[in-house]
């Protein structure tokens, strides 16, 4: 079947080596615009490090990477970031010394012209306050707007990452992830806030919890030993004897 | 209208009226000593603020400043000294000099962040000092440049004091809206975080380039407003200690603050010529002061004085009372 909309990601054939180890090693992933996929498998298998080459954080050995059709392979972080795409951190990366409402200005403007006005006051009002308050509702934050990011708990940090990525406007937003280090309790809540983000919003997600994971997506690819062992729908996944394989020997 | 201003905000805008009005009184009340002193910690606190925005704010540390301000002031020495040239020339030839200094110094850095920023830059600063004594037929080399006369309309130290204050003033309020502005707080997240602002969209080498030449132009005014203050430029204006007192007048006073590094400039001024007249070992005591400073206020004296000020107003004021408190002082202190 060929569709005539390209995809909005193509991961084509992709390797990165560093040094004498390969981290990735072959890789070809399509997502189509509106998609949900996650990316699973253990420690180590390469999920990373695919995420980096698909961001720019990372140069692919041989292969190339494809965000709305054009050639990203060579691109840096912030050109793909102002093409549309979006990503969060496994470890928290977020400004801690400033406020919830500050780290989101910063996020709403980083698209705008006005990232660069240096002679007027900041203010927050207009489209600015709105995408925050729209964002802070979203993730469940709007009565820490004045925070001080440090003083927020682990679970409302990842919570927070998130929305910093969602006050770019992405199209697409890579979760590297995002219930890292959560509660059970914790991990459902997440669950939930990565659920009602909008179906517009096009989303790859890496997810060591393989439960949490299928229940978000309707695609998988299983990575191991940086190759992929397995893709499609959760169900196949679930009942497929090579992942079983791979998660029982991890665990 | 000032109902809306907070408490904390009223009582800023008290010290900055008290301010102004002090420095506007300060030749009837002051001989001519201590104001020659004051429009030094002046120029000092305005060159302690250009590294403040750098360091304190984008978290770029530099210790080669003196090379920006210092090639400023060396540009206005030739000018004045060698080529003979009216005051505009001059001005606008130091101006250039500085400003040339800071674009090449901000393209060197701008691929840096952390430590390997702080080695570069220094590594700048010895490069302007090492051309200082090297360029003899321009910078006169270890002589230095001599006789160079203020402007018309200046030359008086209490005139030329006010020209100093009145451009002070107005580079803290550039400053402040700087600060303040939608790039001055991505400056902080360029502080916190540079990986996250790459991924959010910033072009971070391109922030630093910019930064760095807001920076080197309040500098360049200090550099100016040095050689004429002075009336010479030698190379001990650019060599190290002299970037490195700017940053630690900031830290002294605190960093991440415009007050900061003025008050800091104002000590460390007073201290080296006040405190040298009864204490042979002033060096001494200012290395004392400062371990004391880093050792119990790690954000500088402006830093604990506001962490007291939050402190007395949580005591102070109910709960819900209209004044937003800032919450980082509600953890316990002590160790």
């Amino acid at each position: 079947m060929t569709t005539a909309v390209a995809p909005i990601l193509h991961v084509d054939d992709v390797t990165v080596r560093f040094g004498g180890v390969t981290a990735v090693s072959g890789v070809t992933l399509q997502v189509e615009r509106g998609a949900r996929w996650a990316v699973i498998g253990p420690n180590g298998a390469g999920k990373t490090t695919l995420f980096k080459t698909i961001s720019g954080e990372v140069h692919p050995t041989t292969g190339r990477v494809l965000l709305f059709g054009t050639d990203t392979s060579r691109s840096t972080p912030y050109r793909n970031a102002q093409r549309g795409l979006g990503r969060t951190y496994q470890v928290t990366e977020l400004f801690q010394a400033l406020t919830v409402e500050e780290n989101l200005s910063i996020a709403a403007q980083a698209r705008a012209p006005s990232r660069f006005a240096s002679w007027r006051p900041l203010r927050i009002k207009g489209w600015i306050d709105e995408r925050i308050t729209g964002v802070l509702e979203q993730l469940h934050l709007s009565s820490e707007r004045n925070t001080l990011v440090s003083e927020l708990s682990h679970g409302e940090q990842r919570q927070l990452e998130i929305a910093l990525a969602l006050a770019t406007e992405p199209e697409i937003l890579l979760l590297d992830e995002p219930a890292a280090g959560l509660s059970a309790a914790e991990r459902r809540i997440m669950r939930d806030l990565v659920e009602e983000l909008s179906r517009d919003l096009t989303i790859v997600l890496i997810e060591h919890d393989m439960e949490i994971a299928l229940e978000l997506v309707e695609h998988v690819l299983v990575l191991d030993n940086g190759q992929v062992i397995a893709e499609g729908d959760p169900d196949s996944i679930r009942a497929d004897d090579r992942v079983q394989a791979v998660y029982l020997k991890a665990d | 209208m000032l109902r809306s201003i907070s408490l904390t905000g009223r009582v800023k805008l008290g010290f900055a009226v008290v301010g102004i009005a002090l420095g506007i009184a300060a030749p009837y009340i002051f001989d001519r000593f201590v104001i020659g002193l004051i429009t030094l910690a002046l120029v000092g606190g305005l060159f302690a603020q250009s590294i403040d925005l750098l360091g304190g704010y984008a978290g770029l540390i530099t210790l080669g400043h003196a090379g920006v301000s210092g090639t400023a002031a060396y540009g206005v020495g030739y000018m004045a000294a060698k080529a003979g040239a009216g005051f505009p020339a001059q001005i606008a030839v130091g101006f250039l000099a500085g400003m040339v200094a800071a674009l090449i110094f901000g393209v060197m850095a701008m691929r840096s962040g952390g430590v390997y920023f702080i080695m570069v830059t220094l590594a700048q600063g010895m490069i302007v000092w090492g051309l200082s004594i090297r360029l003899f037929r321009i910078t006169g080399a270890e002589n230095g440049l001599t006789g160079i006369p203020r402007p018309p309309g200046v030359e008086l130290y209490w005139q030329y004091y006010y020209l100093t204050f009145a451009v002070v003033v107005l580079c803290w309020g550039m400053l402040g809206i700087v600060v303040n502005s939608p790039f001055g707080t991505s400056l902080k997240g360029l502080r916190e975080s540079e990986t996250r602002m790459r991924m959010l969209g910033y072009n971070t080498t391109g922030q630093k380039l910019y930064v760095f030449l807001i920076s080197g132009f309040f500098a360049t005014v200090s550099g100016i407003l040095l050689v004429y203050l002075n009336g010479f430029i030698s190379p001990s204006t650019v060599i190290l200690a002299a970037s490195a007192i700017g940053v630690l007048q900031a830290i002294l006073g605190g960093i991440g603050t415009l007050v900061g590094p003025m008050i800091g400039a104002f000590i460390i001024v007073f201290v080296q010529n006040v405190v040298s007249i009864y204490v042979a070992r002033w060096p001494t005591l200012m290395g004392a002061l400062f371990v004391v400073v880093v050792l119990f206020a790690r954000r500088g004296l402006v830093g604990a004085i506001s962490d007291g000020w939050n402190r007395w107003l949580n005591r102070n004021q109910a709960p819900g009372i209209n004044e937003p408190v800032l919450t980082s002082t509600n953890q316990p202190s002590g160790p």
